[in-house]
């Protein structure tokens, strides 16, 4: 009885997926999908606003800033104003923010072979977040700052890996209790960095600051901050096949000719320097390195090569639409880490109950 | 030294101050199906991966076509050596295809592109084992014969003609241990060699052309299965009394 069920799921999955793949054969190919949805999304969230402005100017202004095609002088100038000013970096940062935390919490669960983890089980978020409060603290330059972040970030995931070593084994398990206790050392640390922090000034910018904000960079840190982040994102997504070699496991990828330990390390140190990145861009925003990376492989498949960079496009838009949403729900604008936060579950727990078969090892 | 093989020699391994290699000496050629039998905890695995280069060995070599492992890189031994694991689960739902795919990366590199000629050689491969109809389905949710095929599916795709399987007949039942007892016969006799571990000296008489074993770090016998497999080599092995175990072998 349960035998005939699952032989009837697994056709109906199989045939689920020969029609997607009918479709995928028949339209364009998948990464121009994702690609022209990015570009429209990001035209879409440079309309919304109090300002009205018609999505249809959008396209309109940029053409005419290249020279092709013209808009009202007194217009354009007002367009300038709302659209390079103040809406361009909040959205840039967004898609930044959306594609390093979704492209790096999808090589983390490569590398690490576990589904559960991400940036912020990890104690990644945490741990640069305590980077770069010290930072605010301490007074120091804002790229001291950054390498702050990065720094601690990176002692986060050390430390939490450590000690699931502790524990001997490295199953699912012991990895996400290694995170949850370097989460717990890094936002204690924080904590302390709070108290201490002088309350009229340091301590509501660290506090609203952490809630997550996209609004916070102007243009010219967000194009520093794009240096590394689109490069980490891009070399992640270039190792798609390496990190499938790895998630069968690390005998399994030396017999198939892969460095383990060179890629391994690449891989950590990448998807750390853009998730704590993302910290000083906009605080701590969760469950999208954890759920983005799991959507996608219900929909394009487990495969790296497609993963890593769909995993990017996705999260970015995921972003942008959690950032609409926050800007738009309530009269004043609600900080984007808890509105991620409340989208986070419920799509996560639709995914577990898709996913939770492969799973269960053993 | 004959080509196309890939020999241990004198191979000595400690972990800890315990000595698991003490000179071991093991080689696997073309057209041929070798077993190795031992103990629990006789070293068996760590041999194994002696042989694939996964772990260096205090003293000794391996040699492949009579070249020091040392200096051969991770990818041409990939295509000249395959390896296929015990049964496991990998925890990401990759396709059969993407799966058997994996053993084209030696060939690619890690960052080269997959031509029409890499998916044409997957789905031979994949035709060649008949699991062709599952190259849809998810590798996670496979039976374990079918995920063992999935698995030898990826070596041959690695091009590689020696093949170091570790204990292959573990979790399958009886039907499918005999299918691929065939499977191994006939790739055996394509050319192929296969190196394995094995718990099961009545598998080692069904299906190997030689057979040897694992004692106190050093290869204790070497040689064809109805001149290993007898009582005394059992009593030393395991350490039990086979009377029987003549009826296996008098066909």
């Amino acid at each position: 009885m349960s035998c005939s069920l699952s032989a009837e799921i697994e056709m109906k999955q199989v045939r689920r997926r020969a029609l997607w793949q009918m479709i995928a054969a028949a339209g364009p190919p998948w990464e121009l999908v994702l690609g022209a949805g990015l570009v429209l999304a990001m035209i879409l969230a440079l309309s919304v606003g109090k300002y009205p402005i018609a999505v249809a100017e959008i396209p309109q202004f940029f053409l005419a800033s290249v020279g092709l095609g013209s808009v009202a002088a007194d217009r354009y100038a007002a367009l300038a104003n709302v659209i390079i000013d103040i809406r361009l970096p909040r959205v840039l940062a967004a898609v930044l923010v959306g594609s390093a935390l979704a492209s790096s919490g999808a090589a983390f669960q490569a590398v690490f072979r576990n589904p559960l983890v991400s940036p912020g089980l990890l104690g990644v978020l945490s741990g640069a977040s305590f980077g770069a409060a010290l930072g605010i603290v301490l007074g120091v330059s804002w790229y001291f700052v950054q390498a702050l972040a990065f720094v601690m970030g990176l002692g986060a995931v050390v430390f939490g890996v450590a000690v699931a070593r502790l524990f001997g084994n490295s199953s699912t398990l012991t990895l996400v209790l290694g995170g949850i206790v370097s989460g717990a050392l890094f936002s204690s640390l924080l904590s302390i960095i709070k108290y201490v922090a002088d309350p009229m000034n340091a301590l509501p910018n660290i506090v609203y600051w952490l809630m997550g904000n996209l609004a916070q960079s102007n243009l010219t840190q967000i194009a520093w901050l794009a240096i590394p982040m689109v490069g980490g994102v891009v070399l992640l997504g270039v190792l798609g096949r390496a990190l499938d070699a790895l998630a069968m496991g690390d005998d399994e990828a030396r017999s198939l000719g892969v460095p383990v330990g060179v890629i391994r390390f690449a891989v950590i140190a990448t998807a750390t320097l853009v998730s704590s990145l993302t910290v000083s861009i906009a605080g701590m925003i969760g469950w999208i390195g954890l759920i983005v990376p799991h959507v996608v492989r219900l929909a394009l498949g487990a495969s790296n090569t497609r993963l890593m960079p769909s995993a990017a496009i996705f999260g970015a838009m995921f972003l942008l639409g959690a950032d609409y949403l926050a800007r738009t729900m309530a009269n004043t604008e609600i900080p984007i880490g808890i509105v991620t936060e409340l989208l986070g579950i419920p799509i996560f727990l639709l995914v577990l109950s898709r996913t939770n078969r492969g799973w269960n090892e053993h | 030294m004959s080509t196309e093989t890939l020999a241990a020699e004198a191979v000595h391994f400690s972990r800890g101050n315990r000595a698991v290699l003490a000179g071991a000496s093991l080689s696997l050629a073309p057209k041929e199906i070798v077993c190795l039998l031992g103990r629990n905890g006789a070293g068996k695995t760590t041999l194994l991966r002696i042989m694939l280069s996964f772990l260096r060995p205090d003293h000794g070599t391996v040699r492949l076509d009579g070249r020091a492992l040392s200096g051969v890189s991770r990818r041409v031994l990939a295509q000249r050596v395959a390896y296929v694991p015990q049964l496991h689960h990998p925890p990401f739902p990759y396709l059969v295809r993407e799966v058997v795919g994996m053993g084209r990366l030696p060939s690619t590199g890690l960052f080269g592109q997959t031509s029409r000629s890499d998916r044409d050689a997957v789905e031979e491969v994949m035709a060649s084992l008949d699991i062709a109809p599952l190259a849809d389905r998810r590798y996670t949710q496979l039976s374990a014969g079918e995920r063992q095929l999935v698995m030898i599916g990826r070596a041959l795709a690695q091009g590689a003609r020696l093949l170091v399987m570790d204990e292959p007949f573990t979790g399958l039942d009886y039907g499918h241990q005999m299918e691929l007892m065939d499977r191994l016969r006939s790739l055996k006799d394509q050319g192929y060699g296969i190196l394995m571990t094995t718990h099961q000296p009545d598998h080692a008489a069904m299906i190997a052309t030689r057979v040897t074993t694992l004692v106190a770090g050093q290869i204790a016998d070497d040689g064809p299965p109805e001149n290993v497999i007898v009582p005394a080599t059992i009593r030393r092995l395991y350490g039990v009394e086979m009377h029987s175990f003549g009826c296996a072998q008098s066909s």
